[in-house]
């Protein structure tokens, strides 16, 4: 389920990592390789095994495993099958797992029978193998075989009544079929059995929502969220409670000032419920608190929906300067420049994206419907088909490609991919364009049907109505067309750039209500646009360099937290924050700490003041050098030797991280606006 | 109410005390290492010596006890379920003592996930391999927390059979002695207790409790005031002195009045607490006044001081005090709420909604949706009344007076439908036996009279005292047109202590009777009533 289920190849392969009777070194090397998901070392350091020993069934095994993570099922297939035949026939455990890895490969490859067959062999060989059930369950739960899904959860269940996973499975399936109360009930165990574990949190808050409580189900959201789990079902908040939503975030947020998520949540929210003005506050505020990419690039993007694109480019170039690998940010450039009618520079802005994102689908999708509107018919349809070949179930590229295709006149193309978006999208749903595949065959009464069908879904979407005002402009019937031009204006429709591109808009374009309609709209948008004082805001490149001196193997820093002087130890392995309890108490009683500072979920502060184990810490400010970390998240442990801990990913945070250990240097370089 | 909370008392103390851990003498040196780690509270360096301990022999059933009581420590209850079955997997049978720790350990992870059936089926085990004092006493809790209370008197017998000076046995034969209304018993087995540990002043409020059961009323009181209670032990004192108050008013303030003017400090706060149960709010603004001059820094005291002030209609009081406590501490958003009801009070309707604002933002109290609903219902902002009433239900379905609100506020827009919908809610959802009961309003609007009267004779049955409740009558016939009766029942609510002239102003139910010589001159009367009771407040000195 999501990413809680972590590969079975690899449940098994930490298993038989202990295994030692075949340990060579080109394997344990393999095996390493693996456990940290390098499955090409993983691939070489098996094959330079089996080049020296061919029938080294271990070896056979662990090359199957890499290959299949790196979806090579056919390879992966026939390796393991060698696997089972030389593997020697007192490795169960192996035996079991090879079986159980031939099994996820033939699923890959939809021979199902199979796969359950050889689960089933898995099974039979090692029957106290929780984890066996677990693979299985899940491809039952995929199939929606919910009651063999739960037989074997109930199987784990018995086997380690204290693992999660069989209960969240059982609790996954029961919310499936809609069993609500069944599925509630089974997560309020996961919650006593394991109360930091998140998921629980998140699928009760969706089985909630599947009940309509949302003050639950967002009450949910809420502990998942401090728990550290971003997969929580906002979406289905936003567009069923968002009032409810916005207040207890706020109260939240009331709570823990200095805990950002609260505030990116509410932001987050407002923009799923497509409530733009009401959600750029709240990402500005993350923003000026945060040097943060991503809170710019929303911005941006919540500017360009709201049809100010001055400002929308203003935020997306400092996402962009704030982070140039952060890519997404392109994407939302290239929308900003098209509605600034600058087809040809989105054009190149996808260039850019694809070429550090070959595989994504929707970049093609994308750069080809720019193609279109800039009249590059075969760019587009190569880029359609090249979308086409990376997903070939999405309705939208057929469509547009099968516009091309009539554009060159090629009726037979074009046919076929209108066939095939009916058949891929044949339900009503916001943001279907099924209407233009059936106009499009001639099926005009279908297409107004459909069209009338989305309409009812959302009568308040703009879009929809210049979707329909697009439909009824082609089928010649220019009154309707202005009609609905005119409601999805009022209803706030401002993409003026794409209105002046789109060819679906010719036959009305120049009538003279339509270009009454356009100007009196501009106006008013025009007035709509507020005033805010945005600079555009550039930085400079900055390194600091701290000196510290050697703990062992760790680098010790000196430093203060909240302004009382302390040292921390620089630890390149560890990935959070832990603070001492000693130093925890310490600061609390001395007013360094204050309530407001504990974060998270649970009473932590006994009698005495003293800060227990468990809590998570936030503090406000740990200045080194010339460098300062803000509100950094730290869990308390008890007895630990230093008094804080911070690892590589936390200060990774301030900028890019170099250390010489010859001079004792942390070198730290970073962006600064400039003043 | 007092009983349970004087058995989870006990239970946390039989609970902590399981952390004194010892490593039996046959165990090996990371066993002994790790155990000592845990009892000096180092969970890091004891978990690297059970490792050890496992890598040494992966199936060494006592590391595995040991992981799944440092899992426990941690609140990991999923670890600590693996861990100890596996212990219980690997353990021989010869190892009875460690399987027994292993059952008991079992039977607490049990507890965590309020399984008390397998709970107690592991305790039986534990006790069956190899009975000890932790295992009965823990038993022992769960059938007290069952209120079986002979089972428990069975088992803390068996305690003190084990160790004759076990001070938790004792206290547990007096808490259940108690629970079986055995008073003489439950006072012979305290004053074991006391004997073995004259110093822990939470025994004597255990013998108080005894005496209340005996009605020796004196005698507890003297038990309660001997020192000045902390901790759990403050609760359960504070409580004790409420309901001893109940019967013993006089005697109750008496002790509580010589101690505090003795020992002064906190004395003084249950004096006051007892004052505001019996509705003698001047006395008690005096008591808090008393409080407050040794504390002055305690924004928990000023709320205390304008609630009271509040209870007397003095509203200009209960705002500075209000004010007080928020610049002491602007967190505490009590103080917001409770003074938006201050306001609408005073006739300030629109500062009240900004004020109920303010806490909800900072709160999302569903309570605060629902009276912020209320306000904006009586100055007639329907649609903003049926939004705060519809998050006040969104978040607490349980909230019957918001589902009343709407469906009012329904009924004025025309959607009758929706009105009756939740006006049925209403119904279904109240008790007479809820602090302000309100399902009469709903049975009259759905047009049933007689279920309205009914259900509004048994309210005022039940709390004869409830000033309140006679307003409700004196609404319910105003609407029904029964003018006399209900001017009658308003003359009631007045003498009870009804000082709500701002809601009566705005209050549409009040409409049918507003106008007649007898509404006017009560109205008159009580307010000139109300203008005294509030000067003599203003009289009560505020300096030491």
């Amino acid at each position: 389920m999501r990413t809680i289920i972590i590969t079975l190849m690899l449940l098994c392969s930490t298993a038989l990592w202990a295994q030692k009777s075949e340990m060579t070194y080109n394997i344990s090397r393999a095996i390493e390789a693996i456990q940290n998901n390098d499955y090409d070392q993983g691939e070489k350091f098996a094959r330079k095994e089996l080049d020296e020993n061919p029938e080294n069934g271990y070896a056979l095994y662990w090359l199957a495993v890499a290959l299949n993570n790196k979806m090579e099922y056919g390879q992966a297939l026939s390796n393991v099958s060698k696997a089972l035949k030389r593997l020697p026939s007192k490795e169960k455990s192996y035996t079991a797992c090879a079986y159980a890895t031939r099994a996820e490969i033939y699923c890959a490859l939809k021979d199902t029978a199979r796969g359950m067959a050889d689960y089933a062999k898995a099974i039979k060989m090692t029957p106290e193998d929780a984890r066996l059930y677990d693979g299985r369950a899940e491809k039952y739960y995929n199939q929606g075989k919910y009651d063999l899904a739960d037989a074997d959860y109930k199987k784990m269940i018995e086997i380690d009544e204290g693992n999660v996973t069989g209960y969240m499975g059982m609790g996954r399936n029961a919310k499936a079929q809609k069993r609500w109360d069944d599925a509630i009930k089974i997560f309020d165990f996961v919650t006593k059995l394991a109360p930091r574990f998140s998921y629980a949190y998140s699928f009760r808050a969706e089985s909630y929502i599947g009940k309509k409580n949302y003050s639950k189900a967002i009450d949910d959201v809420i502990t998942a969220v401090s728990l550290g789990d971003n997969q929580v079902p906002v979406q289905e908040l936003a567009d069923s409670a968002l009032t409810l939503t916005v207040v207890k975030l706020k109260a939240q947020k009331n709570k823990e000032p200095n805990n950002i998520i609260w505030t990116y949540l509410i932001g987050d929210v407002y923009q799923r419920a497509e409530k733009y003005a009401e959600a750029i506050p709240f990402y500005k505020e993350c923003l000026a608190k945060e040097r943060n990419a991503i809170c710019a690039k929303y911005v941006a993007l919540c500017y360009n929906q709201l049809g100010d694109n001055e400002k929308a480019l203003l935020y997306c170039d400092q996402a962009i300067e704030l982070d140039s690998t952060y890519y997404d940010a392109l994407t939302t450039k290239a929308a900003i420049l098209y509605d600034l009618g600058e087809t040809n520079a989105s054009i190149a802005i996808m260039d850019k994206f694809i070429s550090h994102n070959t595989s994504y689908y929707w970049a093609y999708r994308v750069r080809g419907w720019y193609k279109s509107l800039a009249n590059n018919v075969d760019g587009a349809i190569e880029d359609f088909s090249t979308a086409i070949s990376l997903n070939s179930e999405d309705a939208g590229c057929y469509l547009r490609r099968a516009c091309m295709y009539d554009r060159k006149g090629d009726r037979a193309a074009a046919e076929s991919d209108y066939k095939k978006v009916i058949e891929l999208d044949p339900e009503p749903s916001v943001g279907s364009g099924t209407h233009y595949a059936y106009r499009a065959l001639g099926q005009e009464e279908k297409a107004i049907e459909f069209m009338d069908k989305v309409i009812a879904l959302d009568p308040d979407r703009a879009g929809t109505y210049y979707d329909a005002a697009c439909l009824y402009s082609l089928m010649g019937k220019q009154d309707k067309a202005l009609d609905f031009l005119e409601t999805s204006l009022e209803k706030g429709y401002c993409e003026f750039a794409h209105i002046g591109n789109d060819s679906d808009m010719a036959p009305i374009r120049d009538t003279p209500r339509f270009k009454e309609l356009i100007q009196k709209y501009k106006a008013i948008h025009q007035q709509k646009i507020t005033d805010d004082d945005d600079k555009s805001v550039a930085y400079d490149e900055v390194t600091e360099e701290v000196s510290f001196t050697k703990d062992g193997t760790m680098c010790k820093v000196k430093c203060s937290i909240n302004g009382l002087p302390l040292h921390f130890i620089f630890d390149t392995g560890a990935s959070v924050v832990s603070i001492s309890s000693v130093e925890a108490s310490f600061m609390f009683k001395n007013d360094y700490l204050s309530k407001s500072d504990i974060v998270g979920t649970g009473q932590f502060i006994n009698a005495n003041g003293e800060i227990s184990e468990g809590a998570i810490i936030n503090l406000r400010e740990v200045k080194f050098g010339e460098c300062v970390l803000e509100n950094v998240k730290a869990s308390v442990v008890r007895n630990q030797s230093a008094p804080l801990l911070l690892g590589q990913s936390v200060l990774s945070k301030l900028g890019k991280i170099q250390i010489d250990n010859e001079k004792n240097i942390l070198s730290i370089t970073y962006k600064k606006a400039k003043e | 109410m007092r009983l349970r909370v004087i058995i989870c008392f006990v239970f946390i103390c039989t609970t902590t005390s399981w952390a004194q851990e010892k490593a039996l003498p046959s165990d090996d040196n990371n066993i002994v290492r790790a155990v000592d780690a845990l009892n000096n509270g180092d969970g890091r360096v004891a978990f690297s010596y059970i490792s050890k301990a496992l890598k040494e022999n992966p199936e060494n059933g006592r590391a595995f006890y040991w992981l799944a009581y440092l899992d426990l420590w941690s609140n990991n209850q999923s670890g600590a379920l693996t861990n100890v079955n596996k212990s219980l997997k690997y353990l021989s049978s010869k190892e009875k003592e460690y399987k027994s720790f292993a059952y008991e350990l079992r039977s607490q992870i049990y507890l965590a996930l309020e399984d008390t059936v397998r709970a107690l089926r592991d305790l039986d085990k534990a006790i069956d391999i190899k009975p000890s004092a932790q295992a009965y006493r823990e038993r022992a809790n769960v059938y007290s927390c069952q209120l079986k209370y002979d089972l428990s008197y069975a088992d803390y017998c068996k305690v003190v059979e084990l160790d004759k000076n076990d001070i938790l046995g004792y206290s547990g034969m007096g808490v259940t002695a108690y629970g079986l209304k055995r008073y003489d018993e439950a006072i012979k087995h305290i004053n074991r207790v006391i004997d073995l540990d004259p110093d822990m002043h939470i025994n004597y409020v255990f013998r108080a409790s005894a005496y209340c059961g005996q009605k020796q009323y004196d005698k507890a009181l003297d038990d309660l005031t001997r020192n000045l209670p902390f901790g759990d032990a403050f609760g359960i004192s504070e409580n004790m002195f409420m309901s001893i108050s109940d019967s013993a008013f006089v005697l109750t303030v008496d002790k509580l009045k010589d101690t505090a003017e003795k020992e002064g400090g906190t004395w003084w706060y249950f004096l006051a607490k007892v004052y505001s149960k019996a509705k003698k709010y001047t006395d008690a603004v005096t008591a808090y006044l008393k409080l407050f001059s040794v504390y002055p820094d305690n924004p928990v005291c000023c709320y205390y001081i304008a609630q009271c002030y509040m209870d007397i209609s003095n509203h200009e009081k209960a705002l500075s005090y209000f004010d007080k406590a928020l610049s002491m501490d602007s967190t505490y958003y009590d103080c917001l709420r409770l003074k938006a009801d201050v306001l609408y009070g005073q006739g300030k309707t629109k500062e009240a909604i900004d004020m109920k604002g303010q806490y909800i933002d900072r709160t999302a109290d569903p309570y605060g949706f629902y009276r912020r609903g209320f306000y904006k219902d009586n100055i007639r902002d329907v649609d903003g009344a049926i939004e705060d009433y519809s998050l006040a239900i969104a978040i607490l379905p349980e909230l019957v007076y918001s589902y009343l609100g709407r469906a009012d506020m329904y009924k004025l827009k025309g959607d009758l439908a929706a009105a009756e919908a939740d006006y049925k809610q209403v119904i279904q959802l109240d008790k007479v036996s809820n602090s302000s009961p309100c399902a009469h309003f709903a049975y009259l609007a759905l047009g049933q009279k007689d279920k309205a009267i009914e259900y509004m004779d048994k309210v005022l049955a039940l709390r004869p005292e409830e000033a309140g409740n006679y307003y409700d009558a004196a609404c319910i016939y105003s609407r029904m047109g029964e003018t006399e009766k209900s001017l009658d029942f308003l003359q009631t609510a007045f003498e009870k202590g009804y000082r709500k002239f701002a809601h009566i102003e705005n209050d549409d139910d009040m409409d049918a009777i507003r106008d007649t010589p007898r509404f006017k001159e009560m109205i008159q009367k009580y307010k000139e009533i109300l203008c005294q009771e509030v000067e003599k407040s203003n009289s009560v000195s505020e300096t030491d």
